[in-house]
C-alpha cells in the first residue's frame, strides 16, 4: 500500500516537473534549431541537426548586450534600493508604535490593487519635466516605486518572526537600538533579505510594460522591450529570440544560485522555546 | 551594593491602568518575588525595572541612581526572558560574551568570567554549540549564564522556568536557589507559580490588577495572608474559603457555617469583629483531619462531617468533605488507615489556624498574630 502511494506521489511529482520544464527545453531545442529546419520538420522533440549561429548572431551583430547591460543595471539597481528601504520600512511597522501606522499599511495594500497600465500616462507626465523619461534612474525610480509596498510586507513578516525578546536581550546586553538591528536582527534576516533581493531583481528583469513606454532611444532598451525587436515587418525570427531569451535567463540564474542559501529558513531556530 | 526602591509607579496604556502606585524597597542582595496570576502587572513592572517599558508615573531608582529616563543598557541590570532569547546565530560562548564584548572588556577578562559562569552552571562542555542544538533545560542554562557573566547590579527574572516541563522546572528552581547562594546579587523574580514563589522568596510580593496585595516573607503570606485573595492564591491545594456569618453566643461572637457548625472566636484575635457580620471563613487543608488521624492542635475544635471522596497521593491524601454547604477540602499527612467516603465523621480542626475575611472587601479580619508581628 506504501508502496503504491509512493509511486503514486513520484508520478505527480515527475508530471509537475514536466509541466514546469517543458517551455524551458521548448525554448532551448528552438534556439538550437537552424532555420531552415525549424518550419520544414514540423513539431518534432529534437531536431535532426543542431546550431549555435543564432547564439552567435545574438552576441555578435544584434545590440542585444546593450539591452543586456542596461538591464543588469536596472534590475541590481531596483533590487538594491527596494530592499533597502523596505528593510527599513518592514523595521518600522514591526517594532514601533506611531499615529496613523494602520492607515499607512492600509494605504500601501491599496497602491497594489490598481492595474498599472491605468498610471502610464500620468507617470510619463510626472517623469517627462525632470528628465527621468528614457533613463535607466527614471526606470530605476518606477521599479522601486511599484515593488516598494510588496517588499515592505514581505520584510515586514518576516521581522515578526524574530522575537522581540531577542533585540530587548541584546538592549540590556548593551547595545542601542540600532547596534542591536546590526547585530542581532540584521543576521537573522538574511533570509527576508535574500528573499526580498530575489524577488525584486525577477520582477524588475522580466518587466516589459513600463520599459516599453519609458525608453526610447535604442542604447537604453532593456532585454525585454529588445526582444520584440525581433518581430519584423516580414515575420518573427523565432531562433534569434529564443537565443536572447535564453541567455537572458541565466544571470536571473545565477543570482538565485547565489541567494539560494539564505532563502532557506530555520535561522532563528533555537532563540527561544518553540 | 544595589537596592532597588519604587515609589509610586505607574504604567498606563493609553485608558488603561497595568499598574497602580507601586511602592516598594528591595534590599541589597534580597531575593524578591512578583507573583500573581495573568495580567495583574508583575511582568510589566519587572520590565518598568529592566527599562524596557516606560514609566507613565512615579520613580524607579537602583542602586543610588534614578533610572526612569535611562536606556536599559546603562541601568546595569540583566534579565533571564521566560522564551531564554538566546541569539541563535551566536555559539553559547559568543552568547555569554556578548554583553562583555559591547562592553569592550578584553578578550582575556571575557574568557575568564564565561568559563567561570559555564563551570557553574555545567556548560563547559557546550560552549562552541549553537542554541538550536541544545535542550530546553540548557537554553535556560545558557541564559543565566550570560545574565550571571556581567555581574550586574540586579537579576531581573521574567516566569524564567514556565516553558520547562514540571520534572526539570523543580531541578531548575533548585539551581536558581543554589545559584543565589553563590552569586549574590539582588534578584527580582517573575511567576505565576505560588510553589516557586514560596520556595525562593526571600520575600514575596502578591499582585492582582495592578496592585500590591500583600509584601512578606513566605511565611507571613502563607500563614497570615493580609486578603481572602492571597489566602486563596498562596498554597496547594488552596485554603478553603467558606461563605459564613458570624453570630453572637454565650461567651462572646462565633462564626456560623451555613447547615453547618458553628465556630467559636478567639476573643484576643477577634475581639473587633461583631455579630451578625457576613465573613469568609478560611481554613487551610492542613489543619483539617479526621479525629483519629489528627496531629496536635493548639486549639482543637471538633465537627462532624461526610467524606464524599478521597484522592490518595502516597505520601498524603486529600479529603473531600461536606460542612454544612460548603465543600472542604482537607490534607491528611501519612494517613494511618484507608479512607474511603464515610457519612458523619468526626474531624479537628485548628482554631488558632483560623482566619477571617470580609465578606465585601476580602480584608483579613484577625488582629496582629506572631506571624504579622
Amino acid at each position: 500500500m506504501k508502496s503504491i502511494t509512493g509511486a503514486a506521489l513520484w508520478l505527480v511529482r515527475l508530471a509537475y516537473l514536466a509541466f514546469a520544464l517543458f517551455p524551458l527545453f521548448w525554448l532551448i531545442r528552438i534556439s538550437l534549431t537552424p532555420d531552415d529546419l525549424l518550419y520544414s520538420e514540423g513539431t518534432t522533440i529534437w531536431p535532426s541537426s543542431l546550431t549555435l549561429a543564432n547564439f552567435a548572431y545574438v552576441i555578435e551583430e544584434s545590440p542585444f548586450p546593450v539591452f543586456f547591460g542596461n538591464t543588469v543595471i536596472v534590475s541590481l539597481g531596483t533590487a538594491a534600493a527596494v530592499t533597502v528601504l523596505a528593510a527599513g520600512i518592514g523595521y518600522a511597522f514591526s517594532r514601533f508604535e506611531f499615529a496613523g501606522k494602520r492607515t499607512l499599511m492600509v494605504f500601501l495594500v491599496i497602491t497594489q490593487l490598481f492595474p498599472l497600465v491605468m498610471v502610464i500616462t500620468p507617470l510619463y507626465q510626472l517623469l517627462a519635466p525632470i528628465g527621468l523619461v528614457n533613463t535607466r534612474i527614471g526606470l530605476i525610480v518606477v521599479f522601486t516605486a511599484f515593488n516598494l509596498p510588496f517588499a515592505a510586507f514581505l520584510m515586514h513578516s518576516f521581522y515578526e518572526g524574530i522575537p522581540r525578546e531577542l533585540e530587548q536581550a541584546a538592549m540590556i546586553d548593551g547595545c542601542t537600538r540600532f547596534q542591536a538591528l546590526i547585530r542581532i536582527i540584521l543576521p537573522l534576516m538574511l533570509p527576508g533579505i535574500g528573499a526580498t533581493l530575489g524577488f525584486v531583481f525577477t520582477a524588475a528583469w522580466s518587466e516589459l510594460l513600463f520599459s516599453l513606454m519609458l525608453i526610447t532611444s535604442e542604447t537604453k532598451k532593456t532585454f525585454a522591450v529588445g526582444l520584440l525587436s525581433f518581430v519584423g515587418k516580414s515575420g518573427v525570427d523565432w531562433g534569434q529570440m529564443m537565443a536572447a531569451a535564453t541567455l537572458a535567463l541565466i544571470p536571473p540564474a545565477i543570482f538565485f544560485t547565489f541567494i539560494q542559501k539564505y532563502l532557506v529558513g530555520g535561522l532563528t531556530a533555537g532563540a527561544v522555546k518553540a | 551594593m544595589a537596592e532597588v526602591s519604587l515609589r509610586q509607579v505607574v504604567k498606563r496604556y493609553g485608558g488603561f491602568q497595568a499598574v497602580h502606585d507601586f511602592d516598594l524597597d528591595i534590599a541589597h542582595e534580597e531575593f524578591v518575588v512578583f507573583v500573581g496570576p495573568s495580567g495583574c502587572g508583575k511582568s510589566t513592572t519587572l520590565r518598568m525595572i529592566a527599562g524596557l517599558e516606560d514609566i507613565s508615573g512615579g520613580e524607579i531608582q537602583i542602586g543610588d541612581r534614578v533610572v526612569n529616563d535611562l536606556p536599559p543598557r546603562e541601568r546595569n541590570i540583566s534579565m533571564v526572558f521566560q522564551n531564554y532569547a538566546l541569539y541563535p546565530h551566536m555559539t553559547v560562548r559568543q552568547n555569554q560574551g556578548f554583553g562583555l564584548r559591547m562592553a569592550g572588556r578584553p578578550k582575556d577578562e571575557i574568557e575568564k568570567k564565561v568559563n567561570r559562569a559555564s563551570g557553574l552552571l555545567g556548560l563547559k562542555d557546550f560552549l562552541s554549540r549553537r542554541p538550536a542544538a541544545l535542550s530546553g533545560g540548557q537554553r535556560q542554562r545558557v541564559a543565566m549564564g550570560r545574565a550571571i557573566v556581567r555581574d550586574p547590579d540586579v537579576f531581573l527574572f521574567d516566569e524564567p522556568l514556565s516553558n520547562l516541563d514540571a520534572k526539570l522546572r523543580g531541578q531548575m528552581r533548585t539551581e536558581i536557589k543554589k545559584l543565589h547562594e553563590k552569586v549574590r546579587t539582588t534578584v527580582i523574580y517573575v511567576t505565576h507559580d505560588q510553589v516557586e514563589a514560596m520556595t525562593l522568596a526571600d520575600r514575596i510580593v502578591v499582585m492582582r490588577d495592578g496592585r500590591i496585595e500583600q509584601v512578606g516573607t513566605p511565611d507571613e503570606v502563607f500563614h497570615a495572608p493580609a486578603s481572602r485573595f492571597v489566602a486563596g492564591f498562596i498554597g496547594s491545594p488552596p485554603m478553603n474559603l467558606i461563605d459564613a456569618r458570624t453570630v453572637a453566643s454565650d461567651d462572646g461572637v462565633a462564626v456560623s457555617v451555613p447547615g453547618g457548625p458553628t465556630l467559636p472566636l478567639d476573643q484576643s484575635v477577634f475581639d473587633h469583629v461583631g455579630p451578625d457580620r457576613p465573613v469568609t471563613l478560611g481554613l487551610r487543608p492542613e489543619s483539617i483531619a479526621p479525629e483519629r488521624m489528627a496531629g496536635p492542635m493548639k486549639t482543637p475544635f471538633s465537627f462532624s462531617a461526610d467524606i464524599t471522596l478521597v484522592e490518595p497521593l502516597g505520601g498524603e491524601a486529600l479529603l473531600f468533605l461536606q460542612m454544612g454547604q460548603a465543600e472542604v477540602t482537607a490534607r491528611v499527612f501519612r494517613p494511618s488507615t484507608r479512607l474511603v467516603p464515610e457519612k458523619s465523621v468526626p474531624f479537628l480542626t485548628d482554631l488558632a489556624e483560623m482566619h477571617l475575611f470580609d465578606a465585601d472587601t476580602g480584608v483579613r479580619l484577625n488582629a496582629k498574630t506572631a506571624h504579622e508581628s
